[in-house]
């Protein structure tokens, strides 16, 4: 039994090779190069201790894309799950054509996330649709992007707005998995429907939640494509997420060890929240 | 007989002002200074040479003929890359003659457009060691590209370069990194049917109290005076190479030229150019969404009428705009001096450029493809394309409309003086990014309230510059 | 008796309830299908207009022009860009999946120090954003010479994509019931017969919804394709739409048409896949 087991244990090693080479090596490799000043192409580096990080303190842009980071990833895993499970409901309902509707609402999660940042650009730029769509209804728009305090909720929507059909399918399979009866038993019982929601539907769509929360964060984390077509980080950084920041640094400004710190801090820090989160959705599974 | 005028003009004006050629390595600055213009005065000389045989020069066009048919590269694959510069008319005349090449020769060079991005993959493919047997070198061939670039010194076609192009593409060594088909002007562009409307004659511009005036009475008038795609943000960052008239340029209001490329210049005690823009910015003279409009929709606001000028641009520009919109008219000024005494300056660099790589297997293939694309009819197609200005003195320009706008201008103002690019020539590699994060900082105020953050963002520019100059000087 | 008759009423009250509400019903999908669709309109409209065009985003082109496409097709660079993308896409998740189930079959059924500790690597690694990394992976492709070429790009999608599928496909393994692999030990098959004829065929569902996952990701991926793929013959479809975008000028006409044939294939197979994919998530979620 035990040579069976390490027999067994010898089939995650290829997962695991690869994820050596192309994650965790590199990882410790961008740890080394954050201690240095190097501009990215050039033979010569010169160490520099932990510059690199205290330059980081004191850097405006650089928690700008911190907190957007946040904002793209928390924000949108929240509203694609709301949006989502509102979709999934209403379509549970089966009225005629429910079915099209789905078609169109999973659409955009086929298109690229650069591509679809170009098609939004034209949807909110000054001149764009939405203002014109606005203006039919005599509602004077905004230059939307032009306010990074309002461009990054769009950015955030634009990226729900993509990707919450993708949460819509998890949780209308959620929802056939539910059986009859359990709304019936509620039924007889006298719940009306927002208890029955609350006390079945809810607790029953957990597990098919965990794994809607988790590609949902892992998309929004690193949310990249959209932020260079919509808005290219701007005005000024106030849209910036950190993998559009550490690029920029790491290309634009020549500034690779700097690029490098950005990116282990933020390593640091994710590795701190899917911790927190594993524990809370293995704890609810639990209970259950 | 005008053109020819200008052309010396020019080039005497370049000679003069390019001494430097972009090299901002401090210790060797004033050598190199020295041996460049030497370099290029050889070139004048011999230039002087090559035109007294123009019986010569003129049939190197079939002898390269003859050459075509010893051209025989069957099968023989090759890549060039180029950058998001090249666009429209020109893009496509550029590919008809890598495509006209390729049949002539058997060859299979094929032709990569990086578009927007070309830069960031230069520097990673730099990094790993594996650059493209030629590339387009947008202004940094003596400086980053330096050591990857094939040394073209012994080609046939050196002598025929003009000396402003020359200038820029010969390092302090006298190694020739690059074939600088074109050379990019940037000035004011502006539209001349709006002016004209408004009575405003932008060739009697000197100063910038004068430009800002021109700019009420635009403003006055209800038209935004000035568009700017501020959502690539190398269009702000453009702003600053504006510099020249105040830091550098012939007649500049203050000389900084040699602080700057020793490093002990500072932008905190001289953050002239800053309280400048934040002053048009703070006066309103910017469209609404200047942080969203992209190049194209900026250029299409002049064209159509909805603002008035360009305040950095070429007379590629004033091309693309007279093709949005026909009816109108469309012009190019030097930008002004700072104050009364300066001089009005053209910004004329490096346009299209294409280097050949140090490490290329199929050396003989690039250096007929330059070749090829240098054959007078070639690169006379090319260059009215791009409605740049040649690199090359083997060709006369046609009148293209852009090409006119520009040498009226040269008519109509008086003093002008050339000068390179203000970044390629006095800040260190790098530094593009933070002359547009300074302009997006400033122009991220409320308007009216810039003209507070002039000292942070000066600050901004300063640390920056110091710690490139630091990583550049190692 | 009675309650049954008040659960009739109360049914023939929902029905009925039901057909008076369908109206708002359709009212919210059409509302729906408006935001879906209209930027998709806006990139349909752009991609029959000339560059020349400044006719508003939501109004008809004036001329409908088909250049846009025709010079599109001709230059041929785009079906380059589609084979490239299926290419990278498909061996992605082929390798993806059969890495991540191999994995989670050991990490799922053996519960040892050891195996909770490579757990806890995939699980922590799982969320972090590529680019974070971008510096230290390039060194490494570059050191394997795997620049320009598909399988550094393909390598690096399903490092990135590994964690999370093994994440799914062991929380997965975890709900098939111990029972039939003791009962295939009994009959003496080894761990890969096992795997391949128990465990395997029990995956389908979660296979199905990695594939379409990671398959899309693959597809449209931009922030590493664009330094590993530099060679146009290796361009994938989204490098190649981002061409017609430059720091000088954007051809948003031929970009749209660009656009549009690229989303074509990915549309048609999901159309035809829909319901299977449906049916495949429905089958992951019951576990």
């Amino acid at each position: 039994m035990r040579k069976r087991k390490i027999q067994m244990n010898l089939l995650y090693l290829p997962a695991l090779f690869i994820v050596l080479l192309f994650v965790l090596y590199p990882l410790i490799r961008s740890i080394r190069m954050s201690f240095y000043n190097w501009n990215g192409y050039s033979p010569v580096k010169m160490f520099i201790g932990f510059d690199n990080y205290k330059n980081l303190l004191s850097d405006k842009n650089f928690s700008l894309s911190f907190t957007n980071t946040l904002l793209y990833g928390f924000g949108s895993t929240i509203l694609q799950n709301i949006l989502g499970l509102a979709f999934a409901l209403f379509l549970n309902t089966k009225f005629g054509g429910h079915k099209a509707v789905r078609t169109i609402i999973y659409l955009p999660v086929m298109i690229s996330g650069l591509i679809m940042g170009y098609i939004m650009y034209f949807v909110v730029r000054n001149q764009g649709a939405l203002n014109e769509i606005l203006g039919w209804f005599s509602i004077n728009g905004m230059d939307w992007m032009g306010d990074g305090n309002v461009g990054r909720w769009i950015i955030t929507f634009v990226n729900s707005w993509q990707y919450c059909g993708y949460c819509m399918v998890i949780y209308m399979a959620g929802l056939q998995g539910i059986s009859r009866q359990y709304y019936e038993a509620a039924a007889i019982d006298g719940a009306n429907s927002w208890k029955s929601f609350r006390y079945i539907t809810l607790p029953l769509l957990v597990p098919a939640m965990s794994s809607a929360v988790v590609i949902n964060l892992i998309g929004g984390l690193k949310l990249y494509d959209v932020v260079v077509s919509l808005s290219n980080g701007g005005p000024n950084y106030m849209t910036s997420s950190l993998s559009y920041y550490i690029n920029n640094r790491y290309l634009a400004a020549e500034q690779a060890g700097y690029a490098s710190a950005v990116g282990v801090v933020m390593f640091l820090f994710i590795m701190l929240c899917s911790q927190i989160l594993n524990g809370y959705f293995r704890k609810k599974e639990v209970e259950m | 007989m005008k053109r020819k005028l200008v052309s010396v003009l020019l080039s005497a004006a370049m000679v003069l002002s390019l001494a430097a050629c972009g090299n901002s390595s401090s210790g060797t600055t004033t050598e190199a200074d020295t041996q460049t213009s030497e370099a290029s005065n050889e070139d004048t000389a011999s230039d002087a040479q090559e035109s007294s045989d123009t019986e010569e020069s003129a049939d190197t066009g079939e002898s390269s003929e003859s050459a075509d048919a010893a051209w025989d590269f069957t099968g023989v694959k090759a890549e060039i890359d180029i950058d998001g510069t090249i666009i429209g008319d020109a893009l496509t005349t550029f590919e008809g003659r890598v495509e006209e090449f390729n049949n002539l020769t058997g060859a299979q060079l094929e032709l990569v457009e990086n578009g927007d991005d070309h830069e960031a993959i230069m520097k990673t493919r730099m990094a790993s060691n594996d650059m493209p047997d030629m590339f387009t070198t947008h202004g940094w061939s003596t400086i980053r590209y330096n050591e990857f670039c094939y040394d073209l010194a012994g080609e046939s076609w050196v002598p025929d370069m003009a000396d402003a192009a020359a200038a820029v593409v010969t390092d302090g060594n006298g190694k020739v990194c690059t074939c600088p088909l074109t050379e990019w002007v940037y000035g004011v562009a502006f539209n001349k049917t709006i002016m004209d409307d408004n009575g405003i004659d932008m060739y009697s511009i000197k100063t910038w109290d004068d430009l800002k005036n021109a700019l009420q009475t635009i403003k006055d008038a209800g038209i935004t005076p000035i568009a700017v795609g501020g959502k690539s943000t190398g269009s702000l960052g453009g702003y600053l190479e504006m510099s020249n008239v105040f830091y550098s340029a012939d007649g500049a209001m203050y000389d900084g030229g040699a602080q700057l490329k020793d490093g002990s210049f500072s932008f905190v005690e001289h953050p002239e150019i800053i309280a400048e823009f934040a002053e048009l910015y703070d006066s309103g003279f910017f469209i609404e969404d200047l942080f969203t409009a992209d190049p194209d929709t900026a250029r299409n606001y002049v064209a159509t009428g909805q603002a008035a000028m360009l305040l950095w641009g070429s007379p590629e520009y004033v091309d693309l705009m007279k093709t949005a919109n026909p009816d109108n008219d469309f012009a190019i000024i030097p930008v002004p001096a700072v104050k009364e005494g300066g001089k009005p300056a053209y910004t004329v660099g490096e346009g299209t450029a294409i280097a050949i790589s140090s490490k290329t297997e199929n050396l003989e293939l690039c250096q007929a493809f330059l070749e090829f694309l240098l054959q007078p009819e070639n690169l006379k197609e090319y260059v009215d394309a791009t409605g740049a200005v040649s690199g090359f003195t083997t060709i006369s320009q046609d009148d293209t409309y852009s090409l006119n706008q520009y040498n009226t201008s040269i008519e109509k103002v008086s003093n002008i003086t050339y000068t390179n690019f203000f970044d390629r020539e006095y800040l260190p590699s790098g530094m593009w990014n933070y002359m547009s994060e300074s302009i997006a900082q400033l122009f991220n105020n409320k308007v009216g309230e810039a003209g507070n953050a002039v000292p942070d963002v000066a600050e901004y520019m300063q640390q920056a510059y110091e710690q490139l100059y630091a990583t550049n000087n190692e | 008796m009675a309650f049954l008759k008040e659960k009739k009423e109360e049914q023939a009250h929902y029905y009925a309830g039901q057909k008076k509400g369908l109206w708002w019903k359709y009212l919210l999908a059409l509302f729906i299908v408006f935001i879906y669709l209209m930027p998709l309109y806006v990139l349909l409209m752009q991609s029959f207009k000339s560059s020349t065009d400044l006719s508003s985003s939501m109004s008809l082109p004036e001329v409908w022009y088909f250049e846009n496409y025709l010079s599109t097709i001709k230059s041929g660079t785009i079906f380059r860009a589609i084979k490239n993308s299926a290419i990278v896409a498909s061996c992605t998740v082929v390798l993806e999946v059969v890495f991540a189930c191999l994995a989670a079959y050991p990490l799922s059924r053996n519960d040892s120090k050891g195996n909770r500790f490579v757990r806890s690597i995939f699980m922590g690694v799982m969320m972090i954003p590529p680019l974070t990394i971008l510096v230290g992976v390039y060194s490494v492709l570059v050191g394997i010479s795997a620049i320009n070429s598909y399988w550094g790009i393909i390598l690096t999608n399903v490092a990135f994509g590994l964690p999370m599928s093994v994440f799914l496909f062991t929380n997965f393994v975890g709900s098939i019931p111990r029972d039939l692999d003791e009962a295939s030990i009994i009959d003496g098959a080894n761990v890969l017969q096992t795997f391949f004829h128990i465990i395997l065929p029990q995956l389908k569902p979660i296979i199905a919804t990695v594939v379409i996952l990671h398959g899309v990701a693959a597809w449209n991926e931009y922030a590493y394709s664009i330094y590993i793929l530099q060679k146009p013959e290796l361009q994938t479809i989204t490098l190649c739409i981002k061409k017609y975008f430059s720091s000088v000028t954007n051809d948003y006409s031929g970009a749209a048409a660009a656009a549009i044939l690229a989303i074509l294939p990915l549309t048609i197979v999901y159309l035809i896949l829909q319901d299977a994919f449906v049916q495949s998530q429905v089958d992951s979620a019951i576990k």
